[in-house]
C-alpha cells in the first residue's frame, strides 16, 4: 500500500505542532516553518473532512434510492 | 326432572376447591414458566402470570414469601417456581400460590459461564496489556450484527449522526440460536482480514439465554486473535457475556458501541478551528516577543544617539591627556629637583658632567614626550575605531552625506544660543575638518 497520510495522522500531527508552539523551545524561523504546516494541516483535514462528508451523503443519496428501486 | 338439584354456586366452587386441595399432584408444584402481567402490590404482595406456549396460569406469592427472593422478576423473565395450586373461591379462579422462586436455568448457565471465565482469564484472553487502542478517527467501520435488527439501526442512526463520513460495511450475522456463535465467527474472520479502522459486534437486549451465543469459547478466541480493534455492544447494560470481556472495548449497548468508537464531526470541526486559533495565537506572541527583542536592541544608546556616545569618548580622551601630562609635570619637577640637587653637590665638577646631566635630563623628557605620544596615538586610534564601529553602525553615515558636526572649544555645538558673532568654531565634516570664524547667529528654530 502507498505510504499516504491518513486523517489520524494528520490529526495527530497537527495536535503536535501545536505543543510544540505551546512549548516555544525552538529557533524563531522553526517557528514559523511549524506556524506554516500548521495551518496547512488545518485547512487540509478541513477539506479532507468536508469531501469525506459530500462523499458519505452521496452514497447515502444512491443506496436510498437503490432501496426505492427495490434493488437492495 | 323433579329429581335434578340444584346446585349453589357457592357449592360448586366450595367442591372444585375441595377435590384440588385433596389433589396431591397439585401440592407442592415444581414448574418453569415465562412472566407476565407482573404486580408489585403496595400490599407488598406479588401478583402475576406464568405461562409457556400453549396455556398461562395466575399467580400469588405473599409478602412473607417474596421477601426472601433475591431479585424482582420483570415481563419475559423465565423463572422456575414452587408453590400449591388454590381456588379464590370468590373470584371462582384457580391460582398458584407460589412459596419459592429462582431464575430458571440460571444455576447451569451461571457455573458454564463462571468455568469458562476463569479458564479464559488463566490463558491472558482479558489481558489489558492485549487490548488494542482505538483509532481516533475511524473511516472504514466493519459492522457485524442481527439484519435489519433494532440494534444495526441504532448503530448506524448513531454512526450517521456523530461521524457520517465513515464508510460502514455491514456483515448481517445470525444473532440467536445454536448456530450463531459460527455464523459470528465467521463474519469476524473476514471482517478481521478487511482492513477495517475498527469493527463492531452488536445485538439487542434479551435474555441469558438468548444471549448464550455470545459465551462461546470458540468466539472468545477468535475475537483475542483479531488484529483489528473490536467494540461489543451486546445486550443492555447489566449484561456481560464472554465477547465483552475479550474484546478491545466493551460498550453496554450498540448505541454505546457506536459512540465509542466515532468522534462527534462537530467536535472535531471545532477542534481544528480550537487548533488554528491556537496556532494562530501563539505565532502572533513569538512574533511580538521577537519583535520587543530587537526593539530592546536597537534602543540602546549607542544605535539611539552615537554622537553622544562619541563626544563622551571625547571627553574621556581629555581627561587622560590631562592626567598624562600631571604625571609627566611631577615626573620632570622630580627631576629637575634631582638635578638642582646634584647640580650642587656637583657645581665644582666639570661643566661636561653639567652637560652630561642636561643631555640626560632632555633625553628623559623627550622620552616622557614621545611616550605620552604614543600613548595619545594608540588612545586615538582606539577611539576611531570605535567611532569606525559606531559609524558602521549608520548614524555617522550622516557626516557621509554632507551633515556637519559644529564644536566650539571641542564642545559639540547643536543650539546657535551657544554662538556668537566672531566666535572660532571647527566645523567637522566626513573627511577633515575646517576652522571658521561666525559671521552672524540666527536663534531659534
Amino acid at each position: 500500500m502507498a505510504k499516504t497520510v491518513t486523517f489520524e495522522e494528520s490529526m495527530e500531527r497537527l495536535d503536535e505542532i501545536v505543543a510544540l508552539l505551546e512549548s516555544n523551545e525552538q529557533p524563531l524561523n522553526e517557528t514559523i516553518a511549524l506556524f506554516e504546516e500548521g495551518l496547512r494541516l488545518v485547512k487540509s483535514c478541513d477539506a479532507q473532512l468536508k469531501k469525506f462528508e459530500a462523499r458519505a451523503m452521496e452514497l447515502k443519496q444512491k443506496s436510498e434510492e437503490e432501496t426505492a428501486d427495490g434493488e437492495y | 326432572m323433579s329429581e335434578i338439584r340444584i346446585r349453589t354456586v357457592s357449592w360448586l366452587v366450595r367442591q372444585i376447591a375441595f377435590s384440588v386441595d385433596r389433589e396431591p399432584s397439585l401440592h407442592n408444584v415444581v414448574l418453569e414458566g415465562e412472566v407476565f402481567n407482573f404486580t408489585a402490590h403496595s400490599s407488598g404482595h406479588w401478583y402475576f402470570s406464568l405461562k409457556d406456549e400453549h396455556a398461562s396460569i395466575r399467580a400469588i406469592m405473599w409478602e412473607n414469601d417474596n421477601l426472601l427472593v433475591s431479585f424482582q422478576p420483570r415481563e419475559g423473565d423465565r423463572i422456575r417456581v414452587l408453590g400449591d395450586v388454590k381456588i379464590y373461591q370468590a373470584g371462582g379462579t384457580m391460582q398458584l400460590v407460589v412459596r419459592k422462586m429462582a431464575i430458571a436455568g440460571a444455576g447451569d448457565l451461571k457455573a458454564k459461564f463462571d468455568a469458562l471465565y476463569k479458564k479464559l482469564e488463566n490463558e491472558g484472553l482479558f489481558s489489558v496489556d492485549h487490548k488494542k487502542p482505538l483509532p481516533h478517527y475511524p473511516m472504514n467501520i466493519g459492522l457485524v450484527t442481527g439484519r435489519e435488527t433494532h440494534a444495526r439501526a441504532d448503530v448506524l442512526n448513531t454512526l450517521g449522526r456523530r461521524w457520517p463520513v465513515a464508510e460502514i460495511f455491514e456483515y448481517p450475522v445470525l444473532v440467536q440460536g445454536n448456530r450463531a456463535s459460527a455464523d459470528i465467527v465467521q463474519a469476524l474472520k473476514r471482517a478481521d482480514g478487511a482492513g477495517h479502522d475498527v469493527i463492531l459486534l452488536c445485538r439487542g437486549g434479551g435474555s441469558q439465554e438468548d444471549l448464550w451465543c455470545f459465551n462461546d469459547e470458540l468466539l472468545a478466541r477468535t475475537i483475542y486473535a483479531m488484529k483489528t480493534p473490536l467494540v461489543t455492544g451486546v445486550g443492555h447494560e447489566p449484561d456481560w457475556t464472554m465477547v465483552d470481556y475479550v474484546a478491545d472495548l466493551r460498550a453496554p449497548t450498540p448505541t454505546g458501541a457506536a459512540e465509542r468508537c466515532s468522534p462527534d464531526i462537530h467536535k472535531v470541526y471545532e477542534h481544528l478551528e480550537e487548533q488554528r486559533h491556537r496556532i494562530l495565537v501563539l505565532c502572533d506572541d513569538r512574533l511580538k516577543e521577537a519583535r520587543m527583542q530587537l526593539d530592546d536592541l536597537s534602543g540602546r544608546a549607542v544605535f539611539e544617539n552615537p554622537l553622544e556616545m562619541f563626544s563622551q569618548r571625547r571627553l574621556k580622551k581629555e581627561l587622560l591627556k590631562h592626567r598624562l601630562l600631571g604625571e609627566l609635570g611631577s615626573l620632570t619637577a622630580e627631576l629637575k629637583a634631582e638635578l638642582s640637587s646634584r647640580r650642587e653637590l656637583l657645581s665644582m665638577h666639570a661643566a661636561t658632567r653639567i652637560r652630561e646631566s642636561r643631555r640626560t635630563l632632555k633625553e628623559t623628557e623627550d622620552e616622557m614626550i614621545r611616550l605620552l605620544d604614543q600613548r595619545l596615538l594608540e588612545e586615538e586610534r582606539s577611539l576611531r575605531q570605535k567611532a569606525g564601529l559606531l559609524d558602521a553602525y549608520s548614524p555617522l553615515k550622516i557626516l557621509e552625506r554632507g551633515y556637519a558636526v559644529v564644536s566650539k572649544n571641542d564642545t559639540a555645538v547643536s543650539d546657535a544660543e551657544e554662538l556668537k558673532k566672531g566666535d572660532r568654531i571647527t566645523v567637522r565634516l566626513h573627511r577633515g575638518s575646517a576652522e571658521a570664524e561666525i559671521q552672524s547667529v540666527h536663534k531659534g528654530d
